[in-house]
C-alpha cells in the first residue's frame, strides 16, 4: 500500500494531467484521428526545445529559463536567411549555422551570470531573458537595416530600418515536414523532424557517458563534494548552459518553420515557459528529467492545449473559460513542481538525518 | 617498539590561530605499517594537527604552522591538499564526500575515471571521452578486495548503509596507487558493531601490507585493541606515547581529560542541592533530537526539584541537541514530563509558558536582539510569554509597553550581575562576550523560571565574568529553588555547582555520575569506554554513599573534616 | 592547447564557414520571371509562339503561356533546367540548361529568345521593376504596416 501511495506522489503531474485529460477529450468532441494528427505533428514541432532543457537540470542548474536566449539566437539566424533568400532545407542548416556562435556567446553570458547566483539559478535566467529580450529588440527593430545591411528591404519595416513585425518564412515553411514524405494510416508523418530529435536524444544519451557528462552529474548533485574532489564546477556548468542555449537555438527553428511565420517580439517570448511546463507535465522534476519526461510532456500538454478550448464550451458553455483553464494549469503545473521539489527536499534532509538518530521519528 | 625507519615525522608542530595557541612542539613518528592511535579531547588539537599534515587552505590563510613534516626523511612543505595526495597521504574525513546519487565505483573513481580513447580530445578537450566503466569496476573490485569489505561496487550510495559509505571513502583512498599513509578522522563513529570490526579487521590488512595509519578515535578499546602505537594530545601538547599493547582504557582515558587534584578546600565549601523527592521537577524518556551535528538519539533522565544537574560530553555527542529539543528549537521526539505533566514537544512557546527558560549556547544569534538595547533584551521574553512590562489601555484593548519598568528592571540586573556598559539602553551588540551572556541570564530570570537550561554558560568569557555567572546560578537556586540544568563541555565547571552530572556520547546518556566521581572516570564515559575499565558502582549506591558522606559533612568537626583525606 | 588541436579547432570553423558558404550557394532562391513578350536583341527581333507549356526543373506550369505574358516562378540554387514546347505540337521543343549568378535576385527569362536559340546572356537578365510614382505607394505602405 505504501508503495502504491508513493508512486502517486512521486508521479502526481503525470496522473493529474492523464485525469484531466481523459475527462477533456470525450467533453470537446473532437475526432480522435484529428487529434492524433495534432500530436504527431507537435510532437515534431516542439520536443526539440523540451530536451534541450535536459542538460542544465543534469547540472544542477534547474529548469534552464535562459533559453530564451538560445530562441532568439535562432531567429536571428531564420531572418538572416530569409533576408537573404535561402530556401529549403539549406536555409534552415545555414539558419542553425548562423545561431551557432550567437548562442554560444548567449551561452556562456547566461552560464557566467548564474555561476554567481548558485541556487537562485532559474530566477536569474528568468530575469536575464527580459534583459536579453532587449538587447533583442534593438539588434531586430534598429540595428537590421540601419547598421547591418539588409538585401530584401521587402523584410523592413516602413520606415526603413527594423525588421517587419511578421516575418513570412514562406520559402522554408514546412520544410521539414515534407522533405521525406511518408503517409501511414492516412495520418502525415514528419520524418525528418523526427529524425531531428532522434538526432539530438542520441547526443544527450552518448553525452551522459563522456567525463563531461559524469562530470556534470557528480556537480548537480554535490558541488562541494564534486569541487572538493577537482572537478572545475564553474567551468560544467557553463558548458550545459551553453549547450542548452544552442539546443534551444536549433530548436526554435525547427518551432518556427513549422508554423510558418516568425513574429519578430513575440515568438520567443512564451518560448521558455511552455517548454518548461511542457517538461514538468511529463513528469520531470527540477532536479531531474530524461528524455521519456520530454515526449510525454509534449504529448500530454498539446492534448489539453488542444482539447480544453472545446471542452470549456460543451461543459461550461465558454471557449475562453477552457483556455483560460489551460493558462492555470499550464503554469500551475510549474509552481507545484517547484513547491513539489522543496518539500520533498526538506523531507529528505529530515529523512536522512533521522537515520543518523536510529530511525526514530514518532512526533508526539 | 624498535623504530624502522619512519616514513612520516613530526617534529615540533606548533599552530596559533590569531594569537590563540592550539598546537605547541607536538612531535612523533609514524613507519610504514604501523597503526598509531591518536587520542584527545575535542579541542586537544587532532583535528587541527591533521589539516598541517594535510596542508588545508586554512591553515595557510591563518599563517601556517612551526615545525617541520618529514616524508620519507626528506622535509616536505606542501601547498595544499593535492600536492599532500601526490605525495602519498590520504585523509578520510568525518563528513563524507560522496555523490549520493552515484555508485560506489563512480565515487571510488570520482575524477579519476578510466576513460575511453576519443578522436575530438584535440577539438573539445579530453573531458570529451567516454567512461571506460568496465576498467573502473575492475580496479574497484580490486581495491574493494585489498580492504576486505563486503561493498558492491555497483549500489548507489545513497541506498547504502551508513557503514558502507564508510568504507567506500576509505576505498577510495587506498584506490590511489601512490598511498603510503592514511589518516581516518573517527572511523567507527557511524559503524555499527560488527562493521566497525569489519573495518579493523580490513585496516590491520592494510598495515601488513606496508600502509601507515593514523586512527583517531574516541573509542579507546577500539584503540587499544587495534593500534601498535597511541600518542595522546592534550590543550594542544602531546602528553604521552606509548605501544598500545599493554595500555589500559582507563589510562589512556585519564591522560585525556588531564589529573587535576582537587583541594580540600573546594571538596568540603560546596554545599549541594539536595533535591526534593516529589515527582521530578524535570522527567525525560527517550528523548531524539534533529539538530544538525548534535544528535540526540535516545536519553533518559530526571532532574529533582531544586537540583543543580550538569549535562555534560565531548563536542558533537549530543549533549546541546537535549536543550534545543526541549526547549522547542529543534524537531524532537520522546517524553517529556514537567512535574510529572508530559508536556508537548515541537514548539518554542509551549516550555516558556510552562515556566522553563532557556540560555542558548548560540547567544549572538538566538539569545540576543543584538540591534536593541539592554532593556530591551532582558525583558523580551518575560513581556511576550509574561505579558510583564506592558500596561493594558483602554480597559485591556491594547497593550502599551511600559518603557519605564523595562528601563528600571534592566538597571537592577546590570548591578546585580555587574554588567559592564554605558546604561540600559546600549545596543546589546557592542558589548563584550562575558557581558552579552550575562544579558542573555538576566533574559532568563526575568521570566522568573521554574526550571533554567543553560548551555555553555561560560563559554568564551572571562574568568571574572564566569565566576558571577556561577555564582549567580548558584544564588537562583538556593534563593528561589529553580531547578538548573547545566549543559557545558568543561567538565570542572560542571563539578563545582553540579550535584550529578550526566555524561552524553553518541546521542545517549552513557552514565551519570556524581561531582564528586573521579575524573578518569569521566573520561571513560565520555569516551564511551565505560565498558572497558572496572564496573562502575550503580547511581543509587553512589547517591547512597554520597547521602551519607553529606550527612557526616554536617555533623564533622572542623579538625576532622582537615584531616579527612581527599579521595 | 596544443598545436595540434589549434590546427584542429581552426579546421572545424573553417570547415564550418566553408559549409556556411555551400549552403549559401546550393540554398539561394530566386525568382524567375519567364517572359513571353517580343525582345529585341541586336536589332534582331524575337517572338514567341502562341501557345507554349513551360516546365521549369521538371515541373510543368498550370496554364501555358500566350505571348506577351509574364510568370514567376520560385527556384532554388544555381543549375536548373527548362523546357519550352509547342502547345500545339509537343514535339517540338527547346531544352536548355542554364545557371543563375548566386546574387541575381530576380531573373528575366525570355522565352522568345530561348526559342530563338539566342545566346544566354540575352535570355537572362536582372529584372528592375519600373520607376513608380512613389508618393503613392509610401502612403499605401504606411496603411499597409
Amino acid at each position: 500500500m505504501k508503495r502504491l501511495r508513493l508512486f502517486f506522489i512521486e508521479n502526481a503531474v503525470v496522473i493529474l494531467f492523464v485525469i484531466l485529460i481523459s475527462i477533456a477529450i470525450p467533453a470537446s468532441g473532437l475526432p480522435g484521428k484529428f487529434l492524433l494528427q495534432e500530436i504527431l505533428t507537435r510532437l515534431g514541432r516542439s520536443s526539440f526545445l523540451v530536451i534541450a532543457l535536459l542538460l542544465p537540470i543534469m547540472a544542477g542548474m534547474g529548469l534552464n529559463f535562459g533559453m530564451v536566449l538560445g530562441a532568439m539566437a535562432g531567429q536571428i539566424g531564420l531572418i538572416f536567411v530569409m533576408d537573404w533568400k535561402i530556401v529549403g532545407i539549406p536555409g534552415l542548416l545555414l539558419a542553425m549555422l548562423i545561431s551557432l556562435p550567437i548562442s554560444i556567446l548567449l551561452g556562456w553570458l547566461c552560464g557566467s551570470i548564474m555561476n554567481r547566483a548558485k541556487g537562485r539559478e532559474m530566477v536569474t535566467g528568468f530575469i536575464l531573458g527580459f534583459f536579453m529580450n532587449g538587447v533583442y529588440m534593438m539588434f531586430a527593430l534598429y540595428a537590421m537595416g540601419s547598421l547591418i545591411p539588409v538585401m530584401n528591404p521587402e523584410l523592413l519595416l516602413s520606415r526603413g530600418y527594423g525588421i517587419r513585425n511578421v516575418v513570412d518564412l514562406a520559402s522554408v515553411r514546412q520544410t521539414l515536414e515534407t522533405f521525406i514524405p511518408l503517409k501511414v494510416a492516412g495520418l502525415n508523418i514528419p520524418v525528418l523532424s523526427y529524425l531531428f530529435i532522434a538526432a539530438v536524444s542520441a547526443f544527450i544519451v552518448w553525452f551522459r557517458k563522456t567525463k563531461f557528462g559524469q562530470d556534470m552529474r557528480a556537480v548537480g548533485q554535490n558541488r562541494a563534494v564534486a569541487g572538493a574532489a577537482g572537478i572545475a564546477v564553474d567551468r560544467t556548468r557553463i558548458i550545459a548552459v551553453i549547450i542548452s542555449t544552442v539546443l534551444a537555438g536549433f530548436g526554435q527553428i525547427i518551432f518556427l518553420q513549422n508554423l510558418g511565420t516568425i513574429n519578430t517580439t513575440n515568438s520567443h517570448e512564451q518560448i521558455g515557459l511552455f517548454s518548461i511546463a511542457t517538461l514538468l507535465i511529463g513528469g520531470a522534476s527540477v532536479t531531474e528529467a530524461s528524455i521519456c519526461n520530454a515526449l510525454i510532456g509534449v504529448i500530454l500538454f498539446h492534448l489539453l492545449f488542444l482539447v480544453a478550448p472545446m471542452a470549456g464550451k460543451n461543459l461550461i458553455g465558454s471557449a475562453m473559460l477552457g483556455e483560460y483553464f489551460r493558462q492555470f494549469v499550464s503554469y500551475g503545473v510549474i509552481a507545484l513542481a517547484l513547491v513539489l521539489y522543496e518539500w520533498k527536499r526538506v523531507a529528505q534532509d529530515e529523512n536522512s538525518r533521522a537515520r543518523l538518530r536510529g530511525g526514530r521519528t514518532d512526533v508526539p | 617498539m624498535d623504530r624502522i625507519k619512519a616514513i612520516l615525522s613530526l617534529r615540533g608542530i606548533g599552530k596559533r590561530f590569531y594569537g590563540n595557541r592550539v598546537l605547541s612542539d607536538v612531535s612523533f613518528d609514524v613507519a610504514a605499517g604501523q597503526i598509531l592511535g591518536l587520542v584527545g579531547e575535542n579541542g586537544a588539537g587532532k583535528s587541527t594537527l591533521m589539516k598541517i599534515l594535510f596542508s588545508m587552505p586554512e591553515i595557510h590563510e591563518t599563517g601556517g604552522y612551526e615545525g617541520s613534516i618529514l616524508w620519507n626523511d626528506r622535509e616536505v612543505r606542501f601547498k595544499g591538499p593535492s600536492d599532500a595526495l601526490e605525495a602519498g597521504i590520504g585523509m578520510v574525513h568525518q563528513e563524507f564526500s560522496l555523490i549520493p546519487g552515484f555508485s560506489t565505483t563512480e565515487n571510488i573513481f570520482l575524477n579519476r575515471e578510466s576513460l575511453h580513447k576519443s578522436v575530438m580530445t584535440d577539438i573539445f578537450g579530453s573531458r570529451i571521452r567516454a567512461l571506460d566503466r568496465e576498467n573502473m569496476t575492475k580496479l574497484s573490485q580490486r581495491a574493494i578486495d585489498k580492504l576486505g569489505v563486503p561493498l558492491d561496487p555497483g549500489m548507489l550510495v545513497k541506498e547504502m548503509p551508513v557503514g558502507h559509505k564508510q568504507f567506500t571513502e576509505i576505498v577510495r583512498e587506498i584506490s590511489r596507487d601512490k598511498v603510503k599513509l592514511i589518516v581516518l578522522d573517527e572511523p567507527t563513529a557511524v559503524l555499527t558493531e560488527s562493521e566497525a570490526e569489519v573495518l579493523l579487521s580490513s585496516l590491520r590488512l592494510l598495515a601488513a601490507e606496508g600502509i601507515a595509519i593514523i586512527f583517531i578515535s574516541h573509542r579507546l578499546r577500539e584503540v587499544v585493541e587495534l593500534c601498535d602505537w597511541v600518542v595522546v594530545l592534550r590543550d594542544g601538547k602531546k602528553v604521552e606515547e606509548f605501544p598500545a599493547r599493554g595500555s589500559s582504557v582507563k589510562t589512556i582515558a585519564s591522560l585525556m581529560v588531564g589529573r587535576e587534584v582537587e583541594t580540600q578546600e573546594q571538596a568540603e565549601t560546596r554545599v549541594y542541592a539536595e533535591g526534593k523527592e516529589e515527582p521530578p521537577a524535570l522527567s525525560v524518556e527517550r528523548l531524539w533530537v534533529d539538530m544538525p551535528g548534535e544528535t540526540v538519539r535516545d536519553v533518559t533522565f530526571s532532574v529533582k526539584k531544586g537540583e543543580i544537574f550538569g549535562i555534560g560530553g565531548l563536542a558533537g555527542q549530543g549533549k546541546l541537541g537535549i536543550p534545543n529539543g526541549i526547549m522547542g528549537l529543534a524537531p524532537a521526539g520522546g517524553t517529556v514530563a514537567l512535574h510529572g505533566k508530559p508536556m508537548r514537544l515541537g514548539s518554542p512557546r509551549t516550555p516558556l509558558e510552562l515556566g522553563m527558560a532557556f540560555v542558548s549556547e548560540d547567544r549572538r544569534d538566538v539569545g540576543l536582539l543584538l540591534d536593541e538595547g539592554i532593556d530591551w533584551n532582558i525583558t523580551f521574553s518575560a513581556m511576550q510569554v509574561q505579558n510583564k512590562f506592558l500596561k493594558p489601555i483602554l480597559g485591556g484593548l491594547f497593550q502599551w509597553r511600559s518603557d519605564g519598568e523595562m528601563f528600571d528592571f534592566a538597571n537592577e540586573y546590570i548591578r546585580l550581575l555587574d554588567i559592564k556598559c554605558t546604561g540600559p539602553r546600549q545596543r546589546v551588540g557592542n558589548l563584550s562576550g562575558g557581558n552579552q551572556q550575562k544579558v542573555c541570564l538576566a533574559k532568563a530570570f526575568a521570566l522568573r523560571p521554574d526550571v533554567l537550561f543553560v548551555s555553555e554558560p561560560t563559554r568564551g568569557i572571562d574568568v571574572g565574568a564566569k565566576f558571577i555567572v556561577l555564582e549567580t546560578l548558584k544564588k537562583y537556586n538556593s534563593e528561589y529553588g529553580t531547578t538548573i540544568v547545566i549543559i557545558s563541555s568543561e567538565l570542572e565547571e560542571l563539578r563545582s555547582v553540579c550535584r550529578r552530572i550526566a555524561v552524553v556520547y553518541e546521542g545517549r546518556i552513557e552514565g551519570i555520575l556524581p561531582h564528586t566521581a573521579p575524573l578518569s572516570e569521566f573520561g571513560i564515559l565520555m569516551a564511551g569506554a565505560k565498558d572497558e575499565g572496572p564496573k562502575d558502582e550503580s547511581l543509587e549506591e553512589n547517591l547512597r554513599n554520597e547521602s551519607l558522606r553529606n550527612e557526616s559533612l554536617k555533623n564533622e568537626s572542623p579538625a576532622a573534616a582537615v584531616g579527612r583525606s581527599e579521595r | 592547447m596544443t598545436l595540434r588541436s589549434l590546427i584542429q579547432r581552426t579546421g572545424v570553423v573553417l570547415g564550418l564557414l566553408v559549409l556556411a558558404a555551400c549552403l549559401f550557394y546550393i540554398g539561394k532562391g530566386h525568382t524567375l520571371l519567364l517572359d513571353t513578350n517580343t525582345i529585341t536583341i541586336d536589332g534582331k527581333e524575337f517572338r514567341s509562339l502562341p501557345s507554349v507549356t513551360v516546365s521549369v526543373d521538371g515541373k510543368e506550369l498550370d496554364f501555358p503561356m500566350s505571348r506577351a505574358e509574364r510568370v514567376m516562378v520560385d527556384v532554388s540554387g544555381p543549375e536548373h533546367t527548362i523546357v519550352i514546347a509547342d502547345e500545339a505540337d509537343a514535339e517540338k521543343k527547346v531544352e536548355k540548361n542554364f545557371t543563375i549568378p548566386t546574387f541575381m535576385d530576380r531573373v528575366l527569362v525570355s522565352i522568345p529568345a530561348i526559342l530563338g536559340s539566342a545566346p544566354a546572356e540575352y535570355w537572362i537578365a536582372p529584372f528592375t521593376p519600373d520607376p513608380v510614382d512613389h508618393a503613392p505607394a509610401e502612403k499605401m505602405q504606411y496603411y499597409k504596416e
